[in-house]
């Protein structure tokens, strides 16, 4: 897979660069290539685009452009819109709906009820057929996102099917909803001096909002809750370490894309004036998922063009008529069969490429460039606040195995203790069992005083109780900066303030930022702060996460393996690194390790787990000489 | 009200066969790659387009127009094997399973541009001859019907030999449990995964010949409709990847949308809240299945 990648980015890199051979290398922003890049990637690039299209459509409207252009345009507008909210579930999320057009068959005939039946006259019903029909698919998608908190994958994908099917035969087949096959009429109103019977006048509607639905979606996506959802898409565990509550989360990204979903729905009523049953079939449904997969899953600008182009090109050009399933299952099928994760993940390991090679040639050469960041810390600023860990008589059992029995431990505040053991002592259960992944059969767990045993693993983390795993736990298609962010997530507090931007909001943004570029500084990885972090080495990956991990401001910081898979000079490379963080962050540490060297070099004092129970504690360096330790772990002497 | 029981049980249990059939091709796919394959209605359709050409287009009989049928049905399965499957046996299980959604959607593209987008009859098999079938229960279950049940039948039988019995067939459960070790311990990879993938199509095809008749008319994306979901909830209820399973779950769907549709005769669309209401059940509370999981393959 890497190579297709490496082949396909290897001309495109490399025709960037010679388009601007001859300048000079500071100011490489300069080329035209890169301008339009960036012109293209302004946040408000497409906002503006649309409100200057809505002040020329109608005017250009009947002579310049045809009516029926237009019209086609605005459904192709309509289009991305859905294809958007699918986006924030499953781009975003992770979870697969196979019933999007559902939401937006809801919201419709929302519109053709409210239209109807409220006796409001026309101009005052379109705002409120508007917000109702928002709401209404905003409760169906949390209707249909309930599932989603114990279903995943393929599972939760079959259910979101069912409720689609049984949603197009029964729902839509109710006659005084829906008007069966004549369908409900839906007028469009005048607004003002603005009358919407026209199509080219009509647009101006889908246009604006797709601006403010555009600007919403940056928001949902650049913010605390947008994170979550990246971190959700990868793993759920991670995303709980992180601090994150992830059916909450889940749930709002429901409910989100069913309320522009519903919204995109009451637009869609008055587009076609006569809202039929017909438009929300299931095949619309899994069409709009394969629209999203090509455009890009969490890729806004990819759905969006692949959103109108999919539903407008064919009405424009009657040639391609019929060809459209045939052209988007071909280009589905070829771009999911060359790289797993289609177009956009193409797209993102290239540019994590071209940032690496700008960034550095070498990726271990970058090794001692990270040392010189670690100089000796400077006088502690911020006393030990805390994070006194007491463990007692904690028991582990699988079905009929024990793996913990009884283990008690202590970690004093400020203290770096080592957890050392054979291979299958129990060490990583009973780090689950502190960090809250497992639950004890007995015993409990105390931080500073406050038993949390009962407490699940997110709210330990808000509690100040940080923890990295053996395998890296970080969000590997965020990049650097994301996971340090995320790895605040708790510190920011809400997901809403962010996501409308209150001051609160932004400003706890804003300084979550400073210090995931703080940390970045400290571990010398700055130049790859967009960087997504699966295009990193493990050791990089091991820094960040130490980094992610101290980000929090944890009072006590459980590490499990950090040296886990490194060579020997890496792993003393991050010894030095963990000693600096810790005297720089003063948290206390509770270290899992195999490699005795990192222990002896960062805890002072250590416990040994042999069969689920402390063998021996005391001095680190006197701990690992004591005879029934060495027997331990090198088996009985003769 | 006089509530037809018997009837209305056997004309469940004969559709159910048909469901069973989609069931066991979907199981199948499932319990070798993880993968529920999206294209396995779809490809109904598409046998059922071919067998149109050959005996309403070309007035052949309805043996040679089955026959094309699955003939055409098992090379897209072997395409679907060597463009879909072995590209992408690394990537995640949902990927695939679009990747396969593209597939019904090529389909259903594919057969608007040649047969285009109306819908057409599939007559039933032995519709001239003087056999009108076998009255059961006091319901006619006409040949279409004894077809289906005799065909899911011996399709269970077959894969549940052919699975337990042979040493392929262990390859393929071998395989389906982990693909690496299989390939180490020398299972042909490639003949397993071609395998699977022809005979679901195959499956899909059969079903499709046979749904067709009896639904009346069918158009292009007909069967990725509600003979694909009814395979699926019958798949689910047995236990995504359980062969007996799914015969059990088609024959259990096929009398619950049967009583349903009798019982709800003035609310179209309800059955198939029945049937959300028993997926969301399964899934939710048993998405192991309701079967027990007792292994016959």
């Amino acid at each position: 897979m890497t190579a297709v990648t490496e082949r396909r980015s290897g001309p495109a890199t490399a025709a960037a660069e010679a388009a601007v051979p001859e300048g000079p290398p500071e100011i490489p922003s300069s080329s035209p290539l890169d301008r339009l890049a960036r012109l293209r990637s302004h946040p408000l690039a497409v906002p503006a685009a649309c409100v200057v299209l809505a002040v020329l459509l109608p005017l250009a409207g009947g002579h310049a452009i045809s009516e029926p252009t237009i019209n086609t345009f605005s459904y192709g507008i309509l289009a991305g819109l859905l294809a958007l909210s699918l986006n924030m579930i499953t781009g975003y999320a992770g979870p697969v709906s196979l019933g999007q057009a559902a939401f937006l068959g809801v919201g419709a005939f929302a519109t053709g009820l409210v239209v109807t039946k409220s006796g409001l006259p026309s101009a005052a019903a379109f705002p409120v057929a508007v917000v109702a029909s928002a709401l209404v698919g905003a409760l169906g998608a949390l209707l249909v996102g309930l599932p989603a908190l114990r279903l995943r994958g393929i599972y939760l994908a079959l259910s979101t099917f069912a409720f689609a099917d049984a949603v197009d035969h029964y729902f839509f087949n109710l006659q005084k909803l829906t008007g069966l096959g004549s369908g409900i009429t839906v007028p469009r109103p005048h607004l003002g001096p603005l009358s919407l019977h026209t199509s080219s006048n009509y647009i101006v509607v889908p246009l604006l909002a797709l601006a403010v639905i555009w600007v919403f979606d940056q928001r949902l996506r650049g913010t605390r809750l947008g994170r979550s959802l990246i971190a959700i898409r990868e793993s759920e565990e991670v995303a709980a370490s992180f601090g994150v509550r992830v059916p909450w989360a889940k749930l709002a990204a429901f409910l989100a894309s069913g309320a522009v979903a519903g919204l995109t729905g009451a637009l869609f009523a008055y587009q076609v004036t006569v809202v039929n049953k017909n438009s929300f079939t299931l095949d619309q449904s899994l069409f709009y998922l394969i629209i999203v997969v090509v455009g890009g899953l969490g890729s806004r600008g990819g759905v969006l063009a692949a959103g109108v182009l999919f539903i407008a090109l064919p009405k424009w050009l009657a040639a391609l008529q019929g060809w459209d399933f045939i052209v988007a299952a071909l280009l589905l099928v070829f771009t999911l069969a060359r790289h797993p994760g289609g177009f956009p993940g193409m797209l993102a390991e290239a540019r994590d490429k071209r940032m690496l090679r700008r960034g550095h040639d070498d990726l271990d050469s970058e090794l001692p460039a990270a040392a010189a960041a670690t100089e000796p810390p400077g006088p502690d600023q911020r006393p030990a606040t805390g994070g006194r860990l007491e463990v007692t008589g904690v028991t582990v059992r699988f079905g009929g195995l024990t793996a913990v029995n009884g283990a008690g431990l202590v970690v004093e505040p400020g203290e770096a203790v080592g957890l050392i053991g054979p291979n299958g002592a129990g060490k990583s259960t009973l780090f689950n069992a502190i960090s809250g992944f497992v639950t004890p059969n007995s015993g409990r767990v105390l931080l500073d005083g406050e038993d949390v045993t009962d407490l699940p693993a997110h709210e330990r983390a808000g509690r100040g109780l940080g923890r990295t795993f053996q395998q890296v736990g970080l969000v590997k298609g965020a990049t650097l900066v994301e996971n340090l962010m995320l790895a605040q997530h708790v510190r920011i507090g809400s997901d809403m303030g962010p996501l409308v931007g209150t001051r609160a909001g932004r400003a706890a943004e804003e300084s979550s930022r400073a210090r995931a570029h703080e940390l970045l500084e400290e571990i010398g990885l700055t130049r790859y702060a967009e960087v997504r972090a699966a295009a990193l080495s493990t050791g990089q990956q091991r820094l960040v996460e130490l980094a992610c991990a101290v980000a929090a401001r944890p009072r006590l910081l459980l590490l499990d393996e950090p040296s886990a898979g490194l060579s020997p000079a890496a792993a003393e490379h991050l010894a030095g690194q963990l000693a600096a963080l810790r005297a720089r962050h003063a948290t206390s540490l509770l270290l899992i390790e195999h490699h005795l060297p990192l222990v002896l070099a960062v805890c002072e004092r250590c416990y040994v787990l042999d069969a689920g129970s402390i063998l021996a504690e005391g001095p680190s360096k006197k701990v690992v000489k004591r005879p029934e330790v060495v027997a331990a772990y090198l088996g009985e002497a003769p | 009200m006089h509530f037809p029981i018997l009837e209305v049980t056997v004309l469940g249990l004969a559709n159910g066969a048909i469901y069973a059939l989609t069931a066991l091709g979907l199981s199948l796919v499932y319990k070798a790659t993880r993968v529920v394959n999206f294209a396995q209605g779809e490809i109904g359709t598409l046998a059922a387009f071919v067998a149109w050409e050959v005996v309403v287009k070309a007035h052949q009989s309805w043996a040679e127009g089955a026959l094309a049928a699955v003939a055409v049905a098992a090379a897209v399965g072997w395409l679907m094997h060597r463009f879909v499957a072995t590209p992408m046996r690394n990537a995640s299980r949902v990927s695939v399973m679009i990747a396969t959604l593209g597939v019904a959607f090529l389909l259903f593209g594919v057969e608007a541009k040649l047969f285009g987008p109306s819908p057409e009859i599939l007559p039933p098999p032995l519709a001239r001859s003087s056999f009108t079938g076998v009255t059961v229960g006091g319901y006619l279950l006409t040949p279409v019907y004894l077809f289906a049940l005799a065909a899911a039948a011996v399709a269970a039988a077959v894969f549940a030999t052919v699975l337990r019995r042979t040493r392929f067939g262990l390859g393929v459960l071998a395989s389906a449990q982990d693909p690496e070790t299989a390939r180490l311990l020398g299972v042909p990879a490639a003949r397993v995964s071609a395998f699977t993938w022809i005979a679901a199509a195959v499956l899909g095809a059969v079903a499709g010949l046979l749904t067709a008749p009896t639904q009346g008319v069918f158009y292009p994306f007909f069967m990725s409709g509600t003979l694909f979901f009814r395979g699926l909830v019958a798949a689910l209820i047995g236990g995504l990847g359980s062969l007996s399973g799914a015969v059990v779950g088609g024959l259990v769907v096929g009398v619950v949308e049967a009583y349903s549709i009798e019982q709800f005769i003035h609310s179209p669309g309800l059955p198939e809240v029945v049937l959300l209401v028993l997926v969301l059940a399964v899934l939710l509370l048993r998405p192991q299945g309701l079967v027990a999981r007792r292994a016959l393959a």
